[in-house]
C-alpha cells in the first residue's frame, strides 16, 4: 500500500479541464437543457458559447491538498498533530468523529476571469454575468478534480471519504481560512485572504474531507456541500 | 542464470508479494520507512526474501521502493542512500542464492511533477537516475519501476533509469484505479504507447485494486502492446477490521485468477499489498508448466497525449494533423507569442480539435522570441484543454527538447531530414524522451526522383537505429512539392509513398497545403492530390482541418484504402455533412431543398422595427439593438416613445416570461443588457430634451467585507432600464459611506447585497443604524445566502430572491412610500 502522504502539501498546477455546457446551463439555472444547441436561441447560444471559449483561454486551474493526522476528538473540536484550533464546531466533530485523517483542499481557477468580469461589469453586464457563471462552475470543477484525486488515495488506504465541508459553512468559522491557507501554503498557488477572510481570487474553493473507516460515519452526499 | 529476457520467451515467471505487511509482522512500526531496515534489521529483510524464494518467486524485488533521495529525506536518511540501496540488493541476492533474478525496486518519489506538480521534470529524472545507478552498481538483474500514478512521473523515471542503468532491462508498472484509468487520467492503451516509446522490456500494472478488477486492464494492455507484461494485484482493496488494515482476497482466490492473467498476456505474475508467500506459492502451483501466450507486434506508430492515443499506419483511420498553430503569416498570432501569451494558441487548438483534427502541430517560431520557453508554455496550455496528441514543430533542438520534456505523452517531432547535423541533433532527443519523429526525405537538397528520396530514407533509418530507435518510431514525409512549379516532383512523391509502403511497410505523411500553391481553386487541387496519395498508401497529412472538402475527401478515399471497414465511418459522417457539390438524385434534391427551404420559425410577413426591437430584447440580441433603435428614430419614432412604448413593454414581457418560467435568469440579464445598449443610443437625445424625473433613487452597495458584486450589478442594470436612478457604491462599502450617500442623493431606498454568511451580518448593522438614527430610507436586501427569514429577523423592508424580483420589489416599496406620503415626487 502506498504510504499516506502526510506532512506536506501536495500541489497541482495546470489541472486539465473541460467546460461542460450542461454544467454551465445548470449554473445559470436554465433547467432541462444539456447543451447550448438545445436552447434553440441563437443569440443566447452565441453569448454563452463565447463565455465558455473565453473560459478556456483564461482558466489556470491549480490546487493543493494536505492530509493531517487526527490525534484526538473532543466535544467541540478535533485535534491534529499540526493544529488544535483548526477543526472546531459541532458539525466538524460530527464530520470527523470516525476519521483517522483529514485533508484540507484548496483550488482556484486563477485571477483572469474575475479581472475580466470586473472590467466588463459596467459596459457589458450580460457578458460579465455569463463569464462569471463559467468561472463559478469551474472553480467548483477544480475542487471536484482535487476531491477525486484525493478520494482515490483514501480508497487505496482502506478508508472512505466523508463529504466535502467548506470553510465558513455551518459552525466552522470563516476565520479558519487563515490556518487553512497557512497549512496548505496556498500562497504558492496565488491565493491570499482579504480582511474578511475571503479568498482572492474569489473564484477559489477551500474545504476539508475526512478519512473515515468504512461504515462508521456520515456518507458522502452525491452533491458535495458547497465550498467557501 | 539464463538472461531474463530469454527466459521470458519460454516461461511465465513468478514475482514476489508484499514486503511491508510481512515486515510489520516482524515489528516494523506503522509509518516507519521499510527501506531503513536494510541497514537496521537486515536479517528480517533477507528472511522475507527467502520466504518468497521458497514459495516459488523467480524474481525478488529489492526492499528499496522508497529508497530515493527525496523519500529518504523524509526520514533524514538521504545521507545513507548508497548503503540502503546496496544493502537492499545484497540481501535479495543472498536470498536468491542464484535461483532468482533480483529486480532493483523503485517507487514514486513522493511528490507531484511538472506540469502538474512543483518538482521539475529534470529534478525528478535526477532522483530516479541516482537510485537506478546505485542499484545497477550493486548488481541487480533488472530495474522495476512500480506503483506510478502519473504517466509523467513514469516518463521521468524511465529516462532516469535508462541513464542511470543503461544496460538493464526495465519492468515498468503503472497503478490503475477500478475504472481502468490512472490517477492522472491515462488509460492502458495510452500508457502502452508512451512506454513503448521508451522501449521498456516489460510493462504492466500493480497495486490499488484486486485481481478481478485488474483482468480487464491487463487484457487492454495485452491488445495494445506486444511487449512482455507483468501484473501484481493487491489482495483486494483494504478494509479496516478490529483496528487493523486487512485485505479481503485470500490466496486461493488470488491464484484462481492466474490463468486469466496468462490468457490476457501476462509473462510475470506476483502480488502487491496484502499478499504473502502463501499467495505466491498458490500462484506458482497453479501456473506450473504454463507457457506464455504469444502476441503480435503492431506495425503502427502510435503517438499519445496524457489521455488519448492515435495510431498512424495502414488499416487504421487516416490521421489529420492540424497545421493552424503556426505564426507564419498571422500578425495577431505572432504578437501574442511575442508577448508570451497562449490564449490564441489555446483557441486555435480548441477549434482545430472541434473541426476534426486528430493531432495538432505546434509551431511557435517567432523571430527574437525564446522559442524553447514559448514551446513549453504552449504545450502545457494546449494539454490543459484538449486531449489530442501533439506534434512538436521547430527548427531549434532547444525548443524541441523543451516541448518534449514537459509533454506528458508521446509526441511526434516535426522533423529531421537526412542532413547529418540535424540527425545528430534531433535523434538523441527522440530517444531520450520516447518520442516519434517525422523524417523529411530531403538532404542537402530535395531529390526529384523517388529512388533518391528512398536513399535519404535509408540514411535516416540507419541513423535512427544507431541512436536506439525502432522503425516504428519514424514517420516518413515524402515531400509534397508545389505542383505548379515542379509537376514531375509530385508524381515522384506518390511513387515514394508506394515504395515506402511496398518495401518497408513504413508510415508516411505529407504537408499538404504547399502542393496547390500558385494555382486557382487550391482546395480542389490539394484535396485531389490527397485522394491520390491516400490511394498510394499515405497514412496522414499535416493540413487545414477547417476545410470541409478535405474531410469528405479523406473519408471517401479511405473507403478505397482499407481504412473504413464496411464503410461505417463514411456513412456515419455523411449524415452530418452538407453536400459541397451537387450529388445528383437524392443529394441534389437535398441540396436544393436546403438552399430554398423556408425557416419554419420565420414569420409569414416581415417584422416591423418595433417588433424587431421587442424580439431583440426578449431574445437578448445585444448586437442587433443599436441599429434597430437608430432605424426606429429614422422612421420617425420619438426617443421617449421608443423607450416607454417599445423597449419598456418588451422588458416587462420578458419579466412575465421569466415569471412563467419560460425564460430564465440569463435571458433576463441578456435582455436587460440589450435594452441598456438601446438606451445608450437614446440617452443623448433624451437628455437634450431636458432632465427627466427619475422614478425613484436607490443607493446600492455590496456590504463591508464582501467583494462579490456581479448580482448587484445586474440588479442595477435592471433598475436603470426601468427608469430608476441608482447610485452604485461598488463593493466592500463601509456603512457610513452608504448613509452619507443616501442622505446626499435623497434616496428612498438603500439596497444591500452580500454573498457570504460572514458578511451578511453587515445588513443587520445597517438596518439597526437606520432605525436608531430614525433615517427615512427603506432597506432592501439580497444575495446568495440571504433568506426571507433573515430579512424579517433583521427588520429589512424587502428581500429579492434573484435579479427577476428587484424591479417588482422596488415598485412595491416605493408604492408603499407613496401611500405614506414619503415617496418620491411623481410616483
Amino acid at each position: 500500500m502506498p504510504a499516506i502522504r502526510l506532512g506536506h502539501p501536495l500541489f497541482f498546477h495546470n489541472i486539465p479541464f473541460e467546460i461542460e455546457e450542461r454544467q454551465i446551463l445548470r449554473e445559470m439555472r436554465i433547467p432541462k437543457k444539456s447543451s447550448l444547441s438545445e436552447l434553440n436561441e441563437p443569440a443566447m447560444e452565441r453569448a454563452i458559447g463565447q463565455a465558455i471559449e473565453e473560459g478556456y483561454r483564461m482558466i489556470e486551474g491549480q490546487g493543493v491538498y494536505r492530509t493531517l493526522a487526527i490525534t484526538k476528538v473532543e466535544e467541540n473540536r478535533v485535534l491534529t498533530r499540526e493544529s488544535e484550533t483548526l477543526f472546531v464546531g459541532q458539525k466538524m466533530v460530527k464530520l470527523l468523529r470516525h476519521c483517522d485523517y483529514a485533508s484540507l483542499i484548496v483550488a482556484t481557477i486563477g485571477p483572469k476571469i474575475e479581472t475580466e468580469v470586473d472590467r466588463l461589469s459596467g459596459p457589458e453586464p450580460a457578458h460579465a454575468y455569463f463569464l462569471e457563471r463559467v468561472g463559478a462552475w469551474m472553480a467548483d470543477y477544480m475542487g471536484i478534480w482535487l476531491d477525486r484525486m484525493l478520494e482515490r488515495e483514501i480508497v487505496r488506504a482502506g478508508y472512505q471519504r466523508t463529504y466535502r465541508f467548506g470553510v465558513g459553512y455551518g459552525d466552522w468559522p470563516l476565520s479558519s481560512q487563515t490556518e487553512v491557507m497557512a497549512l496548505t501554503e496556498s500562497r504558492k498557488i496565488g491565493i491570499a485572504l482579504n480582511e474578511a477572510y475571503i479568498m482572492i481570487p474569489r473564484l477559489s474553493i477551500s474545504a476539508v474531507i475526512g478519512w473515515q473507516k468504512p461504515g462508521t460515519g456520515p456518507q458522502p452526499s452525491p452533491e458535495p456541500e458547497s465550498d467557501s | 542464470m539464463t538472461p531474463l529476457l530469454e527466459r521470458l520467451k519460454q516461461d511465465i515467471l513468478i514475482l514476489d508479494g508484499s514486503m511491508g505487511a510481512l515486515l510489520q509482522g516482524r515489528g516494523l512500526p506503522p509509518g516507519y520507512a521499510p527501506d531503513l531496515w536494510n541497514l537496521e534489521r537486515p536479517q528480517d529483510i533477507q528472511a522475507v526474501h527467502a520466504e518468497y524464494r521458497a514459495a516459488g518467486s523467480d524474481i525478488l524485488l529489492t526492499n528499496t521502493f522508497g529508497a530515493s533521495r527525496r523519500r529518504l529525506a523524509e526520514y533524514q536518511a538521504e545521507g545513507k542512500i548508497r548503503e540502503i540501496n546496496a544493502a537492499g540488493v545484497d540481501l535479495a541476492r543472498r536470498a536468491a542464492a542464484g535461483k532468482a533474478y533480483v529486480a532493483g525496486d523503485i517507487g514514486p518519489f513522493g511528490s507531484t511533477i511538472a506540469p502538474f506538480g512543483d518538482t521539475t521534470f529534470e529534478e525528478a529524472v535526477a532522483i530516479f537516475r541516482e537510485q537506478a545507478s546505485l542499484l545497477a552498481a550493486a548488481g541487480v538483474d533488472l530495474i522495476a519501476i512500480e506503483t506510478m500514478f502519473d504517466i509523467q512521473e513514469m516518463r521521468a523515471a524511465l529516462i532516469g533509469v535508462r541513464e542511470g542503468a543503461p544496460r538493464l532491462p526495465i519492468m515498468a508498472f503503472m497503478t490503475y484505479n477500478a475504472d481502468g484509468i490512472t490517477d492522472s487520467g491515462s488509460d492502458p492503451e495510452t500508457v502502452a504507447a508512451v512506454l513503448e516509446g521508451f522501449s521498456v522490456e516489460i510493462m504492466g500494472l500493480n497495486c490499488s485494486v484486486g485481481p478481478e478488477a485488474m483482468v480487464p486492464v491487463l487484457e487492454r494492455l495485452g491488445r495494445a502492446t506486444h511487449t512482455y507484461l507483468g501484473i501484481e494485484p493487491n489482495a483486494g482493496l483494504p478494509i479496516h477490521r478490529d483496528g487493523k488494515t486487512v485485505y479481503p482476497s485470500g490466496a486461493e482466490e488470488m491464484a484462481s485468477f492466474a490463468p486469466a492473467f496468462v490468457e490476457a498476456g501476462a509473462n510475470i505474475i506476483g502480488g502487491c499489498c496484502g499478499t504473502t508467500p502463501e499467495y505466491i506459492r498458490m500462484i506458482s502451483k497453479r501456473l506450473k508448466g504454463t507457457r506464455p501466450r504469444p502476441r503480435t507486434k503492431s506495425p503502427h506508430t502510435r503517438i499519445a497525449s496524457r489521455t488519448s492515443v492515435v495510431p498512424i499506419g495502414a488499416g487504421v483511420p487516416f490521421v489529420l494533423i492540424g497545421e493552424k498553430i503556426n505564426p507564419t503569416g498571422k500578425r495577431l498570432f505572432s504578437e501574442a507569442i511575442a508577448e508570451g501569451r497562449t490564449d490564441l494558441i489555446v483557441a486555435e487548438a480548441r477549434k482545430e480539435t472541434a473541426a476534426g483534427a486528430h493531432a495538432l502541430d505546434v509551431n511557435v517560431g517567432v523571430p527574437l522570441v525564446d522559442e524553447a520557453l514559448m514551446m513549453e508554455k504552449a504545450v502545457i496550455a494546449i494539454g490543459n484543454v484538449v486531449s489530442s496528441p501533439l506534434v512538436i514543430d521547430s527548427s531549434f533542438a532547444s525548443a524541441l527538447q523543451a516541448g518534449l520534456r514537459i509533454y506528458p505523452g508521446r509526441a511526434l517531432v516535426n522533423s529531421v531530414n537526412a542532413e547529418e547535423e540535424r540527425l545528430e541533433e534531433v535523434l538523441p532527443l527522440i530517444r531520450r524522451y520516447g518520442a516519434a519523429v517525422i523524417a523529411l526525405l530531403s538532404g542537402d537538397d530535395i531529390p526529384e526522383k523517388a529512388g533518391d528520396r528512398m536513399k535519404n530514407a535509408e540514411k535516416i533509418l540507419r541513423a535512427a537505429e544507431r541512436f536506439g530507435l525502432r522503425p516504428e518510431d519514424i514517420v516518413f514525409d515524402t515531400l509534397a512539392l508545389t505542383v505548379s512549379a515542379v509537376q514531375e516532383a509530385s508524381r515522384q512523391t506518390l511513387e515514394t509513398i508506394r515504395l515506402l509502403k511496398s518495401e518497408w511497410n513504413a508510415r508516411t505523411i505529407v504537408g499538404l497545403s504547399n502542393v496547390s500553391f500558385g494555382l486557382p481553386m487550391r482546395k480542389t487541387v490539394h484535396d485531389t492530390f490527397l485522394a491520390m496519395a491516400i490511394g498510394a498508401g499515405l497514412d496522414g497529412a499535416i493540413c487545414d482541418p477547417y476545410d470541409p472538402l478535405l474531410h469528405q475527401t479523406v473519408a471517401a478515399a479511405s473507403l478505397f484504402a482499407g481504412r473504413d471497414p464496411e464503410c461505417r465511418t463514411f456513412i456515419d459522417r455523411a449524415a452530418g455533412w452538407s453536400p459541397l457539390v451537387p450529388q445528383g438524385e437524392k443529394g441534389g434534391e437535398g441540396a436544393q431543398s436546403t438552399a430554398g427551404a423556408s425557416d419554419p420559425k420565420a414569420p409569414l410577413s416581415p417584422l416591423t422595427t418595433r417588433e424587431k426591437i421587442e424580439r431583440a430584447i426578449i431574445e437578448g440580441e445585444r448586437e442587433a439593438i443599436a441599429p434597430l433603435v437608430t432605424q426606429a428614430l429614422a422612421e420617425g419614432s420619438a426617443p421617449f416613445e421608443i423607450f416607454v412604448d417599445q423597449m419598456t413593454p418588451a422588458i416587462r414581457k420578458l419579466g412575465d416570461l421569466f415569471g412563467a418560467r419560460q425564460k430564465f435568469i440569463p435571458h433576463l440579464i441578456a435582455g436587460a443588457d440589450t435594452m441598456k445598449k438601446g438606451v445608450e443610443v437614446l440617452q443623448p437625445l433624451l437628455e437634450a430634451k431636458g432632465p427627466t424625473k427619475p422614478k425613484g433613487t436607490i443607493v446600492f452597495a455590496t456590504v463591508k467585507g464582501d467583494i462579490h458584486d456581479i448580482g448587484k450589478n445586474i440588479c442595477i442594470l435592471m433598475l436603470r432600464n426601468f427608469g430608476y436612478r441608482v447610485i452604485d457604491l461598488g463593493r466592500n462599502v463601509p456603512l457610513e459611506t452608504i448613509l452619507e450617500t443616501a442622505e446626499k442623493e435623497e434616496a428612498q431606498i438603500v439596497a444591500l447585497s452580500a454573498l457570504m454568511t460572514t458578511t451578511m451580518i453587515q445588513m443587520k448593522v445597517a438596518v439597526d443604524a437606520i432605525r436608531e438614527r430614525n433615517l427615512p430610507y427603506k432597506v432592501m436586501v439580497g444575495g446568495a445566502v440571504v433568506t426571507p427569514k433573515f430579512t424579517t429577523e433583521i427588520g429589512a423592508d424587502g428581500y429579492g430572491k434573484d435579479v427577476g424580483e428587484v424591479v417588482p420589489l422596488t415598485e412595491r416599496i416605493l408604492a408603499a412610500l407613496v401611500g405614506t406620503g414619503t415617496g418620491p415626487e411623481g410616483i
